[in-house]
């Protein structure tokens, strides 16, 4: 028994040492997981630490700016994979997350709330394993040692790595209000799913928060439904920026026709750090 | 309650600390026997207490049955009762099974002017009672066990004993139906091999170096190797168009990691139930035994899902004939059990089709292996192991495809797959390929343990050392607490 306790206790002891080192190593955090769910949560854990001054909510379209665009500081990504804006603006709004005094929202994957998708990421949010993350590094999502050789493989790729540059979208418009008149009619559903939205938003902007919606270059094939986040605009009177809007076929590049790739993700980047998040 | 779960932890700490308080004498048994049912009946109703009724319903009829098989057995029984009681019994739970399981697709079979949509809608919204199939098949084993005469004299003499007696015996054979460890998901245990073990526990007895081995590895399996594999696989259900777009080497590594998953899920299931079984000193039978490297459908059987398998062939092949009948009947017996094999794990068509498709290939594989029984053993050892390899890629990529009509839900799904794997691109996905490698690979090396275990024992045992062994669980638990999957409930809970 002795021998056995030995063994375990040892080897239990070295991988949780060797851990906390990969993790001092990485700064914190790891870029990727194999896992989309587990992606989610760790930018979650991780980037609403400290007090970030901006915060970009959004699905893996958003969350993609996070992984190979230029770190700026103050700057949390929350993009949730398979999910919506909805799941982390539900959990600040029921003070499970803290506010930032710029919150930009994806437009584009809004709709998906429609089908409750990312409803797993919002579950992982209310969960004592997510609090116990939060305290403990070494039991977050970040730090899976799955998630330290999928994020070495990610950097080991050619197109993988992390962009840098100061090129910015070649586009002319620029964030405004939307008149309430020009919004779209919708279903029953989809109308509920507006009215709570842009009460959460009211909420936010009552507490400090400035508040924009912002269309990213990659639409979603599968359920596109520009028209609930338009309605948001318009019923919310938070600032619309349509990035798409005038933007070159050729301007941008994705790795799978929705993800933006490295260059295109620096570029949007900044984009957004000049008209919104360097006001 | 799910095993992975923090109040199942709690429940089974605390029943484990009441289990084994010092009793004296007679009353130990009864303490622990009515522990255990609480405990149980905690772990069941936790969800939906109503289901409970239905579990208590099923423990009081066979109860009375088997205390009156027992006492028609013990006279003359002329009129032939005690085969009546034991007739009217199974097809007591049988008509349970059927209402809550097949009545929906029973009646969605009928031709539409048969029955109103109404009462369809209504039939398809019963709650399918969770684990009805396993606790129903228990109940089965205990009516056909104590009729057969193979329990003991001694535990004859409990389950049919009258007056106050009757409580301790309905107490036995409730535990039998619904200990917390097997009344979900299995291993189905005969009752032969259960009621005879019901006694008074004592700590000193726990088998802790197999309930520690059964338990990391099955926590392993299910939490670090399934639960992970099951973001990817998900994928395979997302839609035929997705799939008819899906590149072959994509859809192969889902594949594969779909057949990787369910094992781990269902042999982690059932390792953690033997665990715990040994904890309050029950021995619940092996349910799998390395089932991926069968060289053979036939063998695959063998090696998966034991419990069942030793259940269908107990009480449904052997009793239908087995293969003392000719070999035509043989066949039609293996396709027969087979089928209801099938359709036994869900009440979809689909599950009926994966059991006749292996009915069917362990039909032919009976036919040409008989026929060439004398060849088989004669073969040098290079051209056995290469025919040895060609027969285990034969069986694992037919047990693999298989696992398509389990998955999948209607055919048009299947096609889609196909024309995926059809479709020439052969971009490397890199998320189910990463998840293969790390989380599957788990599987192929706790296999290669198992190879190494059955062709070479000296050198395996090599390997069986308290230091090493701590070293490996050791690991193994910092990967289950760091690198769990997302919590999912146990794919044969459905069943």
């Amino acid at each position: 028994m002795l021998r056995y306790l030995t063994g375990f206790v040892v080897i239990f002891a070295a991988c949780f040492g060797l851990q906390t080192v990969a993790l001092r190593l990485s700064g914190g955090k790891t870029l990727k997981s194999e896992s989309n769910y587990f992606s989610s949560v760790a930018r979650v854990q991780t980037e609403t630490q400290g007090s970030p001054r901006v915060m970009l909510l959004g699905s893996s379209i958003t969350g993609r700016l996070g992984d190979r665009a230029e770190k700026i500081a103050g700057v949390a990504n929350l993009g949730c994979d398979g999910g919506s804006a909805m799941v982390t603006l539900r959990a600040i709004d029921e003070g499970l997350l803290p506010t930032a005094p710029v919150m930009i929202i994806e437009a584009n994957t809004l709709a998906y709330e429609l089908e409750h998708r990312g409803k797993d990421i919002g579950k992982a949010i209310h969960s004592d394993w997510f609090k116990v993350g939060l305290k403990t590094p070494n039991l977050s999502a970040t730090a899976r040692p799955t998630a330290f050789a999928y994020s070495w493989l990610i950097a080991r790729k050619a197109d993988g790595g992390v962009a840098s540059g100061d090129e910015v979208l070649p586009i002319t418009s620029k964030p405004g209000v939307l008149d309430p008149a020009t919004s779209p009619a919708l279903d029953e559903k989809s109308t509920a799913l507006v009215e709570e939205m842009a009460g959460i938003l009211k909420r936010l902007e009552n507490k400090g928060s400035k508040i924009f919606i912002v269309m990213l270059p990659g639409v979603p094939k599968d359920f596109p439904r520009k028209e609930i986040a338009v309605a948001l605009a318009c019923k919310s009177g938070v600032p619309w920026w349509d990035l798409t809007e005038g933007l070159p076929a050729n301007a941008v590049g994705f790795t799978d026709g929705l993800h933006l790739d490295a260059l295109s993700a620096q570029k949007v980047m900044n984009t957004l750090r000049a008209q919104l998040i360097e006001r | 309650m799910l095993f992975n779960s923090f109040e199942f932890l709690v429940l089974l700490a605390v029943t484990l600390l009441l289990y084994y308080l010092p009793i004296a004498g007679r009353l130990a048994r009864v303490w622990q026997v009515g522990l255990l049912l609480v405990a149980s009946s905690i772990f069941y109703g936790w969800e939906n207490p109503k289901l409970l009724i239905l579990l208590a319903v099923s423990c009081a009829a066979n109860s009375l049955a088997v205390e009156r098989i027992l006492f028609w057995k013990g006279r003359d029984d002329p009129g032939g009762r005690s085969k009546r009681w034991l007739t009217a019994a199974i097809i007591l739970n049988l008509v349970f099974l059927a209402f809550f399981k097949y009545a929906g697709i029973i009646y969605g079979s009928l031709p539409g002017a048969w029955i109103s949509q109404d009462v369809l809608k209504w039939i398809r919204s019963i709650p399918l009672p969770i684990g009805i199939s396993f606790y129903t098949f228990h109940a089965l084993s205990l009516l056909i066990d104590v009729h057969r005469n193979v329990v003991t004299a001694e535990t004859q003499e409990r389950l049919g004993r009258r007056g106050m007696g009757r409580i301790a015996s309905a107490s036995d054979l409730s535990l039998y139906i619904v200990f917390f460890p097997q009344l979900v998901a299995g291993p189905i245990v005969k009752a032969r091999n259960f009621i005879d073990q019901i006694r008074a526990k004592l700590w000193r007895e726990i088998d802790w170096i197999n309930v520690r081995r059964c338990l990391v590895t099955g926590y392993f399996l299910k939490i670090f190797v399934a639960d992970n594999l099951s973001e990817q696989t998900a994928m395979l259900t997302i839609g035929k168009e997705a799939l008819a777009a899906s590149g072959p080497i994509n859809l192969m590594a889902m594949l594969y990691s779909y057949g990787f998953q369910i094992f781990a899920d269902f042999a982690g299931y059932s390792l953690i139930a033997i665990g715990l079984g040994l904890m309050f000193g029950y021995r619940l039978p092996e349910n799998f035994n390395f089932p991926y490297l069968s060289l053979s459908i036939t063998e695959f059987w063998r090696r998966w899902h034991l419990s069942l398998s030793a259940w269908l062939r107990d009480y449904l092949y052997i009793p239908l004939g087995g293969n003392r009948m000719g070999p035509g009947r043989t066949y039609v017996n293996l396709f027969l059990v087979m089928f209801l094999g099938g359709l036994w794990h869900g009440a979809e068509w689909k599950f009926a089709l994966w059991g006749t498709l292996h009915g069917s290939l362990l039909a032919a594989e009976r036919f040409i292996f008989r026929s060439r029984a004398g060849d088989l053993g004669s073969s040098s050892s290079p051209v056995r192991m290469l025919r040895d390899s060609v027969r285990w890629i034969y069986a694992f990529h037919a047990v693999m495809f298989l696992w398509l009509t389990f998955l999948m839900p209607d055919m048009a799904n299947i096609g889609a797959f196909f024309k995926g794997l059809g479709s020439g691109d052969l971009s490397l996905p890199g998320q189910p390929l990463f998840a293969l490698f790390v989380y599957g690979g788990m599987v192929v090396l706790y296999h290669l343990w198992g190879w190494l275990k059955e062709k070479h024992p000296e050198r395996a045992a090599g390997f069986i050392h308290p230091l090493t062994e701590g070293a490996l669980h050791g690991l193994m638990v910092f990967l289950i607490l760091t690198n769990p999957g997302a919590p999912r409930g146990f794919i044969y809970f459905q069943f």
